[in-house]
C-alpha cells in the first residue's frame, strides 16, 4: 500500500475503560456475598442465571436469526447432567462445566436435524425437541420420572456458605457467557455473525458462510443454555422435568432480549436487569405483575423496536463493549491518545 | 493457458412459475473483459445475476467459473472463488460503520485477516469515495453512498469478475461520472465486469461488449454501437413498451431516477 490510510482501533474510546471499569465490578460483585444479606444474593442468583440466559438467546436470535423457542432443551441437558453426575457421587459445583460440554454435544445432533428448516418451521421444531427431550426425561425412573429428584450431596453444606457457593458459581457462568460472546463478536467470525444479523443474503454475498457461522452460535447458546440449567439445579436443590424443560424459561430470555435491545451484547443485559427489577418491585400485586411486565414489552414493541439499548445504538456507533472496528485516519492519529488496541 | 473462458454459461433455463427470465441463455466472459446488460425491466437481468452468484438456483444449464462447475455452489463459496456481486437494492449491514461493512468483505470473501484485510478494505474505501464516512453507520448513508457502498463490498471480495446491478440508478449525471471511473479503474486492475445498467451511456463508456435480453433470450451481443444499431434491440426499447417510457431508456438514461429512487432509497 503506497498511501498510508491509517491504522485500525476496536473503539472509539480506549479499551482500557473496559477493561478498569469491568474489574471493579467484578471484584466487587465477587464480594457481595460478605457485604448483603442473603436475599439480595439470592435475587442476584435469578438475575445471573437470567442474564446468562438472555445473553445465549441474544446470539442465537439477535446474531445467528435462528429464533429459537426451544432453548428450554438444553436448559434441561443442562440440569439433568448435574443431577446424573451428583448421583454419581461428582460434587453438583464441579458438573457445571461437564453440563455446558454435555449442552454443546446434544446440539450437534438436533442441529443437524433442526438447520433443514427456516423461520417459523424452525420455532417450532425446537420446540419439539424440548418437549421429546422431557418425556424422554420423564421415562427414565432413576432420574426421578416426572416428580423429579432432589440434588444429592449439597443438603449437608451450611446454608450460608452453599448460598455463597451458589453465587459464586452463577456469577462465574455469567461472567464465562459474557466473556464468550464478548470474544466471539470480536474475534473475525464475530464481524461476520454482525454482517449476517443485518442482513443474511448481503452476507452471503460477501463470502460469510452462513450455516456454519450459525451452527457455532446454536453450540454456543445451547452450551450456555445448559449453564444455567446446571445453576437452576443448584440453586433449587432439585430437578423437575415439568420445570427445567418448561417453556417458560424462553418467555422469559426472549423477553429480557427484546426490552433491552436484540443484537447487542449491552441490550440483554439491560434487559435482565429490568425483568427482575420489575419482577421484585411488583411481586405483592400477583397477577397484575404479568400485566404490567406484559404492557411494558407491547410499549418497547411499539415504540422502541431496538429496546432500550437500540434508542442509544441508533445514534451512535459508540458501545460498551469494544467489538467494533474504526478507521483512525492518519490525521488523527497524533491527536488521539486512546488509541491503544491497534493491530 | 487454454482459452478457458473466464465465466461461461450455457443453456441457462430458469423460470418463476410460467414467466421465463431465462430460456437456455449462453455467453461467456473473457478474463479482463467488460460487459454489459440491457433490456426492458423483467427481462431477467436480475435473476441472471441471482443463477450467476448462487442465490437462485438455475432450471437447467451450466455455469463454470475458469472451467470449474458451479452449479453446487452455494454463494458464499461462489464470492470466495472469485464473483463479487452488487445488489440493486443495496443490502449495507446497517449498524455496521461503512469500513466494517468492507472489512467483513476483505475477510470472508478475499479471505484476508488482520492487518492485510484492513488495508485492503481502506485503500477500496479510499477508491470508491468513501473514506470519509468510513466510521458512519451504513443504515445513515445516502443513496449515493449506499450505492458505493456496494461497489466498494464486491471490490473488497477481491473478485476475478464484477457483477453490477443497477449501481447508476437514480444518480445524477456528475454521480454516473464518478462511478464510472470507479469501474474503469477496477478494470484496469484486470477484473472482468458484468454490468446492468439502464444507463446506456455508462455502459457505453465503460464496457467492450453489450448484451440485450428480452423475455428470457438474448437479442443482441456485440460491441455497443452495434447492438444499439439493431433493429430488434431499437424495436425492443421503442416499441415493446407503451408510450414514452421504453423509448426514455435510450435516449435519456435519466429518466429512471424516480422508480429508482423509490426501490433503492432510504428506508425508513
Amino acid at each position: 500500500m503506497s498511501r498510508n490510510l491509517g491504522t485500525v482501533s476496536r473503539s472509539q474510546y480506549s479499551g482500557y475503560y473496559l477493561g478498569v471499569v469491568g474489574s471493579v465490578a467484578v471484584v466487587v460483585l465477587a464480594a457481595l456475598p460478605y457485604l448483603v444479606a442473603q436475599g439480595f444474593t439470592n435475587i442476584l442468583i435469578n438475575l445471573f442465571i437470567l442474564l446468562t440466559l438472555a445473553n445465549m438467546w441474544n446470539v442465537l436470535a439477535g446474531y445467528g436469526g435462528l429464533v429459537s423457542v426451544g432453548q428450554q432443551a438444553f436448559i434441561g441437558v443442562g440440569a439433568y447432567t448435574v443431577l446424573l453426575m451428583a448421583q454419581h457421587g461428582v460434587e453438583p459445583f464441579l458438573a457445571i462445566p461437564v453440563a455446558m460440554v454435555m449442552g454443546a454435544v446434544f446440539a450437534v445432533p438436533v442441529s443437524w436435524f433442526l438447520f433443514r428448516l427456516t423461520g417459523g418451521y424452525f420455532a417450532i421444531a425446537t420446540w419439539v425437541v424440548a418437549v421429546i427431550a422431557g418425556i424422554v426425561i420423564t421415562g427414565v425412573p432413576s432420574l426421578g420420572g416426572g416428580t423429579g429428584a432432589s440434588l444429592p450431596g449439597l443438603h449437608l453444606m451450611n446454608s450460608v456458605l452453599l448460598g455463597a457457593l451458589t453465587y459464586w458459581a452463577s456469577l462465574a457462568v455469567v461472567l464465562a457467557s459474557l466473556v464468550g460472546v464478548y470474544l466471539l463478536l470480536r474475534s473475525r467470525l464475530g464481524l461476520a455473525l454482525t454482517a449476517v444479523r443485518d442482513n443474511e443474503i448481503g452476507a452471503r454475498s460477501v463470502g460469510v458462510k452462513v450455516t456454519r457461522a450459525k451452527r457455532v452460535v446454536y453450540l454456543i447458546s445451547a452450551s450456555g443454555c445448559a449453564g444455567a440449567g446446571a445453576l437452576i439445579a443448584i440453586s433449587q436443590l432439585n430437578v423437575q422435568a415439568a420445570n427445567v424443560f418448561n417453556i417458560q424459561w424462553t418467555a422469559y430470555m426472549i423477553f429480557a432480549v427484546l426490552i433491552g435491545g436484540i443484537g447487542s451484547i449491552e441490550g440483554p443485559i439491560i434487559g435482565a436487569v429490568v425483568f427482575i427489577v420489575l419482577q421484585q418491585s411488583l411481586a405483592r400485586f400477583n397477577a397484575w405483575y404479568l400485566v404490567i411486565v406484559g404492557a411494558v414489552a407491547m410499549i418497547i414493541a411499539i415504540w422502541a423496536r431496538g429496546g432500550i439499548w437500540g434508542i442509544w445504538a441508533n445514534r451512535s456507533s459508540t458501545k460498551l463493549f469494544p467489538v467494533g472496528y474504526f478507521l483512525r485516519k492518519p490525521s488523527e492519529k497524533k491527536s488521539s491518545v486512546l488509541a491503544k488496541t491497534e493491530y | 493457458m487454454d482459452n478457458t473462458p473466464l465465466l461461461e454459461l450455457v443453456g441457462i433455463v430458469k423460470r418463476f412459475n410460467k414467466v421465463s427470465v431465462a430460456e437456455g441463455l449462453a455467453f461467456s466472459v473473457a478474463e479482463g473483459e467488460a460487459i454489459g446488460i440491457v433490456g426492458p425491466n423483467g427481462a431477467g437481468k436480475t435473476s441472471l445475476f441471482g443463477v450467476i452468484s448462487g442465490e437462485l438456483r438455475e432450471d437447467a444449464g451450466e455455469i463454470r467459473l475458469a472451467g470449474e462447475l458451479l452449479n453446487k455452489r452455494d454463494s458464499a463459496d461462489r464470492c470466495r472463488m472469485g464473483i463479487g456481486r452488487t445488489h440493486q437494492i443495496p443490502r449495507p449491514f446497517q449498524q455496521m460503520t461503512v469500513f466494517e461493512n468492507v472489512l467483513v468483505a476483505a475477510h470472508q470473501g478475499a479471505g484476508l485477516k488482520g492487518r492485510a484485510a484492513a488495508d485492503l478494505a481502506a485503500s477500496v474505501l479510499y477508491e470508491t469515495g468513501l473514506y470519509d464516512v468510513a466510521n458512519r453507520l451504513a443504515g445513515r448513508l445516502g443513496l449515493l453512498h449506499r450505492k458505493r457502498l456496494e461497489v466498494a463490498r464486491a471490490l473488497a471480495t477481491k473478485p476475478r469478475i464484477l457483477l453490477l446491478d443497477e449501481v447508476a440508478g437514480g444518480l445524477t449525471d456528475p454521480e454516473v461520472d464518478e462511478l464510472i471511473t470507479i469501474v474503469l479503474s477496477a478494470r484496469k486492475s484486470g477484473m472482468a465486469v458484468i454490468w446492468i445498467e439502464h444507463a446506456v451511456r455508462a455502459l457505453v463508456e465503460t464496457v467492450d461488449r453489450l448484451i440485450c435480453v428480452a423475455g428470457g433470450l438474448i437479442i443482441g451481443d456485440g460491441k455497443p454501437a452495434q447492438v444499439l444499431a439493431m433493429s430488434e434491440v431499437k424495436e425492443l426499447f421503442l416499441g415493446t413498451e407503451p408510450g414514452e417510457e421504453g423509448a426514455l431508456h435510450l435516449e435519456h438514461y435519466t429518466s429512471h431516477r424516480k422508480s429508482d429512487n423509490l426501490e433503492g432509497g432510504q428506508a425508513p
